[in-house]
């Protein structure tokens, strides 16, 4: 009987036991369906009926605004038209109180104009300065922003939820496998399973098991969002889409990889569900703790040296990488010294979970102190 | 029931040498040593707190022993031959959302069996305690007595060398205890060596052959059943008389009344006395019936405890 077989008969009975379960069927489509509102939601939202807010200005703007008056239904759009002067024209843009000013020389907007609007804007403008005849002639386009606002504030998001997604699968495969680990020892079934298998084969098992299943629900996640954003069209993604979704699941495995035998050990040192809790401390305390980092100084100034430190630091990294590579702010050399520094750590984790967990699971009674797990360890 | 395949057997002796196990200040085992016979039922005896499951979860390799020394037909235990073990733990453990076959299937290749062996013996074994009929049913669903024989069929999926059971009388009805004997009788009977514990020592009577007596962690007594019976310093006689016992009968030296009740006397009678001698004691009151006889395996441990 080797180590390779007895690893994948434990892992494999972990993902059935999973699989079949109604709750765990149930709670993955309605992730998936969370995941799919999350992106379609804010689209239909977007696809708007508010009227666009039409400045005009210059000399001829009342001729101006009887013309888009009159060809708006034309070109099937809802426009407030209001005179503006020259010198308000970037704040109110700015503001987000004008989507678009025009004069017969130009159109003025912050960052984007739609195809639709343009045309009937710039018709309009035409035919105002040159009589009844058609104009075909373009209008200077110029816009106030610099930067691409809507792209900063889809990349936020694509940062905010990837870090958020993988706090809540990492979290939540723990979570599964401490239950896990406490299940067999309360019900006693572990000095059966001991009987033929070391445990550290057994907690290896476990730990491919429920990673190979949280992988899975990652991909899908992953697979849900990437297809819903194709589906509902209009939603533009920021560059590097799928290069976020890959180093998502990617730091999922090591995320996963980090705590999980930290979930193990808490599961293993406790005889009753009531004493996990504080047994999880430490773990939860640096989950939570890399989560608020991540949220409260990776996100907010991904580029600031406070930020550069903590993607480097294995518990953090998990999370700031995808998000820092969400904002566009990581360079290769961080991705791939914060990866690499990750894994180095979970060798050691392991090992040490290893220990831990052998040194604790057939006790029972109170909970086990970390000194007596760590010396009674060598079955 | 599908025939045994004894052939699948390897028979073994299992040694235990002089094992030691303290914790902390408590010495749970103290010098254990005796053998357990392939083909036969040894019985592990001893009250509570004894060393009895210490020394079965050191068999399994569960604990860690201070001092002492565990061997399988001369051969230090290895990995590899624990898998040829079977054990039923006193806390029974089974996965209790797992269907019945699949969960007697999966600790069958846990024990290094292929999954179709695994398959086949799970159901020739759950035909074999009436559990056929569920194989498909998560054990969760099962009654109490039920998810014991399940239990029963995970301990002997592999078709262990060794089998090791720890109280698996316990929590038991009587059928349900003549139902384990047969089992465990039949298994020692294929050629496996049959390991036991029970503090209800009147049950090992009928199902063990040889017995190993643990007080304070130390082998008090150990022997063949009829050889540690008779190794008591007193006999026991039981006489019923027709009319109600007063307490003025004349008993020769080396005997002594330890009970008495209505008409019935129990009699310890030491080894220098004979039935004889005592029953002329009676002289010519009329006697029901009498019986003489070794000490009861109860009679032998209180003896051997008090030392």
């Amino acid at each position: 009987m080797t180590a390779r077989r007895t690893i994948l008969l434990v892992a494999r009975r972990e993902i059935l036991e999973r699989v079949r379960s109604r709750a765990f069927i149930v709670s993955t489509i309605f992730t998936l369906v969370l995941v799919a509102a999350f992106i379609v939601i804010p689209a239909l939202l977007s696809g708007d009926d508010e009227p666009t807010a039409v400045g005009v200005t210059g000399a001829a703007a009342e001729e101006l605004e009887d013309r888009i008056v009159a060809l708006a239904p034309l070109f099937e759009i809802e426009v407030d038209i209001e005179a503006v002067t020259a010198a308000e024209i970037d704040q109110r843009l700015t503001d987000g109180d004008l989507d678009v000013v025009v004069s017969v020389d130009e159109i003025v907007v912050f960052d984007d104009l739609g195809d639709a609007t343009g045309a009937l804007l710039s018709t309009a403008a035409a035919d105002v300065r040159r009589g009844d005849a058609p104009a075909p002639e373009q209008l200077e386009l110029r816009r106030v922003s610099t930067a691409d606002p809507d792209e900063d504030d889809r990349r936020q998001v694509m940062a905010f939820v990837s870090t958020f997604i993988l706090l809540l699968v990492v979290n939540a495969y723990g979570a599964t496998l401490m239950t896990g680990v406490l299940e067999e020892k309360s019900t006693r079934v572990v000095e059966v399973v001991l009987s033929a298998v070391p445990a550290r084969w057994l907690l290896a098992g476990k730990l491919l098991g429920l990673g190979v299943l949280g992988l899975g629900q990652v991909l899908l996640i992953a697979a849900t969002g990437g297809l819903t954003s194709l589906l509902v069209g209009d939603v533009e993604l920021p560059g590097g889409f799928a290069v976020l979704l890959a180093a998502v699941v990617l730091w999922f495995v090591l995320g996963y990889a980090f705590y999980a035998t930290g979930y193990a050990v808490a599961g293993s040192v406790v005889s009753r569900m009531e004493d996990a809790q504080a047994a999880l401390t430490p773990v939860s305390t640096a989950v939570m703790g890399s989560y608020l980092l991540t949220v409260f100084v990776v996100l907010q100034n991904p580029a600031s040296t406070a930020s550069q430190i903590l993607t480097l630091l294995p518990p953090i990294a998990p999370l700031a990488v995808p998000a820092r590579l969400a904002l566009d702010e990581i360079a290769v050399w961080e991705f791939a010294l914060a990866a690499v520094l990750t894994m180095a750590t979970i060798v050691g984790l392991v090992r040490l979970g290893g220990r831990l967990y052998s040194g604790s699971i057939l006790s029972t009674g109170g909970r086990v102190s970390w000194r007596d797990a760590w010396s009674r360890a060598e079955l | 029931m599908s025939a045994p395949r004894p052939e699948s057997r390897l028979t073994g002796v299992l040694h235990l040498r002089a094992l030691t196990k303290r914790y902390g200040d408590l010495t749970a085992l103290d010098g254990v040593s005796f053998d357990v016979a392939p083909g036969r039922v040894t019985g592990l005896l001893g009250a509570n707190g004894a060393g009895k499951t210490t020394t079965m979860r050191a068999i399994l390799g569960l604990v860690r022993l201070d001092e002492g020394d565990l061997r399988w037909n001369d051969d230090p235990i290895d990995r590899a031959t624990r898998l040829r073990f079977g054990y039923l733990p006193e806390q029974r453990g089974v996965y209790p959302k797992m269907k019945v076959g699949e969960q007697v299937t999966y600790f069958g290749e846990l024990h290094g069996m292929s999954r179709p062996d695994a398959r086949r013996s799970a159901a020739e074994l759950l035909d074999l305690v009436g559990l056929a009929d569920r194989s498909d049913d998560m054990v969760e669903a099962l009654s109490h007595g039920n998810q014991q024989r399940v239990q029963l069929a995970v301990s002997l999926v592999h078709r262990p060398s060794l089998l090791v059971l720890d109280e698996p009388f316990s929590g038991l009805d009587p059928l349900g205890v003549d139902a384990m004997s047969d089992a465990l009788i039949r298994v020692a009977g294929e050629g496996a060596a049959v390991v036991l514990s029970s503090h209800q020592l009147e049950l090992v009577e009928d199902v063990a052959e040889d017995v190993v007596m643990l007080a304070a962690g130390r082998v008090v007594r150990a022997g063949a059943v009829d050889t540690v019976r008779s190794s008591a310093r007193a006999n026991r006689l039981e006489v019923e008389l027709d009319e109600p016992v007063n307490g003025s009968t004349p008993l020769p030296i080396g005997a002594s009344i330890v009970d008495a009740v209505g008409n019935r006397l129990v009699i310890e009678v030491d080894d220098a006395t004979t039935a004889h001698q005592v029953l002329g004691a009676f002289g010519e009151r009329r006697l029901r019936s009498f019986r003489f006889e070794p000490a009861t395996l109860a009679e032998v441990f209180k003896e051997a405890v008090s030392l």
